[in-house]
């Protein structure tokens, strides 16, 4: 068992989201459902962060702001696209500036459903992200113990 | 003479929760302007009036944004159901009104939240959003949802709330209140708090009213304009007068919207006692034809809708005018003169949510 | 539900109807484009601080230029820019151009364009398989 999964930072992209699973990511990180208390933090640096949280639908603005905060991250590293919008493009998949979600930029490991994705959901999402995470580091030939 | 530089802000930045660009132009540490770049979150929705049909319209307006959802979703309805001529029951007037107000309360308390995070007070943070969480557990339990509710359809509600919960959620509201009493007071009276937003972002009252500012943004700068004196949906019933305060800096903004946390919960009040019993919907019949305008009050200010029909299901124009976007023109106009550390503290002044703006 | 009334006017009066407004005491609410395949306009409105407003409707083409009301108004400015890059409709003298790079839209002028309706397919009973 390896210590990378113990504490993993995350940094939060809003896309073009409605920002309802954006105050949902919030939301997990105040009291009530309180993710802090597990050591997971939002941190702002892309270079400090493990996993990519990522709302809403891609548009032509976006693609590039999108890129460019997952290529600054470190390896290994875990996209988690919260929501139908970055699932899929979500209600506005038919817009003009809507390309589709967040596969058609980056990889993504974890999609969450939901409009809005509720913070349980978005817990259980991050957590299966932390898997992907372990199952990298592995990859990686380094099992730290 | 200092050296210029520019600096770019956003579009990700921690504090900011949703993105927004702005290039500030600096000598040595004094912000002297500012060029936006918005567009990040424009999708366009406008253009989905044609190929949605206008019940279903009210699912896409809805989701332009999460904050201020249920109020875009019943501008959207009202302005339908004037355009086609439907007079819907009052039960579901005094809902709709119950359930706007408590969207109020639920975005100025995640708006103070989000400021006392910008300016560095991290546990107020926490305690206004624990605080928010009880507000949201009303929602779930009236509507099913805590964010996008889907409740306002053209005729009506979906959904109806009995008496009992009525009563019930008037007592819980009240140790709502009682919990937001010291959070409001360290807003108001706290020396750090004051130390850095007093006297930040002045905007006075003629600048106010002539730039096309809205919202809590005129109002604390004077000027007693609040768009639910027009007495739309139960507002014709309720006692309120629109809360103002004279400074037009920072701490005026925080003064007016901690203050309207209260009114809201009074009008709610209100709402409980006056409701009046029967159905919620009226069946609609046919399609809309000829045009409307209205305006709501947005938690962010005024917000104007506009619908044109043309007699088949698929409207001719839908048109939003979110308060943000009326705000943007003041926020330049309060950016220069400030340091770069005040930066972000006036750009959550504004209350700004750019998936209103730019649709 | 107040009446709605929408005084028609011209673009070359469009100026002086701000500058009138403006001296009774009005400012500038907001303005908007409509293009139906049957026709279009720009619709302006202005509030006063008792919440009255008063609008106008103004015809107007794609491509075609219209005088920009932000010399009175400065708020104007962004309606304007929004509406010549989704319309494309040009507004002569705007205080502060962007040119067309507000929004950035994949489509351009995506707003000019106005399909027909698209029909609803009924949906097809699928059969029961035994």
């Amino acid at each position: 068992m390896s210590f990378l999964p113990k504490s993993p930072w995350l940094v939060h992209y809003d896309a073009s989201s409605c920002n309802g699973c954006d105050i949902e990511v919030l939301a997990c990180l105040t009291p009530v459902y309180d993710v802090e208390r597990f050591g997971v933090l939002n941190i702002g640096n892309p270079k400090h962060a493990d996993i990519f949280v990522v709302t809403g639908s891609v548009n032509e603005q976006n693609k590039a702001v999108i890129k460019n905060i997952y290529d600054q991250m470190a390896e290994p590293k875990v996209v988690v696209a919260i929501g139908a919008c970055a699932a899929s493009g979500g209600v506005f998949r038919e817009c003009y500036n809507v390309s589709g979600g967040v596969d058609t930029v980056i990889p993504v490991d974890v999609y969450v459903p939901g409009c809005a994705a509720r913070p349980e959901a978005i817990i259980d999402g991050v957590v299966l992200g932390l898997g992907v995470l372990e199952a990298k580091y592995g990859e990686k030939g380094k099992v730290a113990s | 003479m200092g050296e210029r530089t520019i600096i770019p802000f956003g579009p990700q930045h921690p504090v900011l929760p949703e993105p927004l660009h702005l290039d500030l132009i600096l000598e040595d540490e004094k912000v002297v302007g500012a060029v936006p770049s918005i567009g990040f979150i424009h999708r366009g929705l406008e253009k989905l009036v044609e190929k949605r049909d206008f019940q279903e319209m009210a699912f896409v307006i809805e989701r332009i944004c999460g904050i201020c959802s249920f109020i875009h979703g019943q501008g959207y309805v009202q302005t339908i159901e004037a355009v086609m001529g439907v007079e819907i029951p009052e039960r579901a007037k005094y809902l709709r009104s119950f359930w706007g107000e408590l969207s109020r309360v639920h975005s100025h308390l995640l708006w103070l939240g989000l400021m006392a995070d910008a300016f560095g007070f991290e546990s107020l943070f926490m305690h206004c959003w624990r605080v928010r969480e009880k507000v949201l557990d009303i929602f779930e339990e009236t509507t099913g949802g805590r964010v996008i509710f889907s409740v306002c359809k053209v005729g009506g509600l979906w959904k109806n709330v009995d008496d009992d919960t009525l009563r019930r959620i008037g007592g819980v509201l009240k140790d709502v209140e009682k919990d937001i009493r010291p959070l409001t007071d360290v807003f108001m009276r706290d020396y750090t708090v004051q130390k850095r937003c007093v006297g930040l972002g002045v905007l006075t009252k003629d600048e106010a009213f002539q730039l096309g500012a809205v919202g809590p943004m005129l109002r604390a700068s004077g000027v007693a304009m609040d768009a639910r004196k027009l007495g739309y949906a139960a507002y014709g019933d309720m006692e309120f007068e629109p809360v103002t305060e004279n400074a037009g800096d920072c701490q005026a903004r925080i003064a007016v919207r901690a203050r309207e946390i209260y009114q809201s919960l009074d009008i709610i009040r209100q709402c409980i006692e006056k409701m009046p019993g029967g159905e919620v919907a009226v069946p609609v019949k046919g399609s809309p034809q000829g045009e409307y305008l209205s305006r709501l009050e947005q938690p962010r200010g005024e917000a104007v809708y506009y619908g044109k029909g043309n007699g088949t299901k698929y409207l001719d124009r839908f048109r939003v005018r979110t308060p943000t976007f009326a705000n943007l023109i003041p926020l330049l106009h309060i950016i220069p003169g400030c340091d770069l550390a005040d930066v972000p503290l006036l750009a959550l002044t504004i209350d700004p949510c750019i998936s209103c703006t730019e649709r | 539900m107040d009446p709605q009334v929408f005084f028609p006017a011209v673009k070359t009066e469009v100026v002086e109807i701000a500058q009138r407004n403006k001296a009774l005491g009005y400012r500038f609410a907001q303005m908007h484009c409509v293009k139906t395949p049957s026709e279009m306009f720009i619709i302006y409105t202005f509030e006063k601080q008792d919440l009255s407003i008063e609008q106008y409707r103004i015809p107007a083409e794609t491509d075609g230029a219209v005088p920009s009301v932000s010399g009175v108004f400065l708020a104007a400015v962004l309606y304007e820019n929004e509406i010549s890059e989704l319309y494309g409709v040009e507004f002569t003298g705007m205080a502060i151009d962007f040119g067309g790079t507000l929004y950035e839209t994949a489509k351009p002028r995506a707003f000019a364009e106005v399909a027909a309706p698209v029909k609803k397919t009924p949906v097809k009973q699928a059969a029961v398989a035994e």
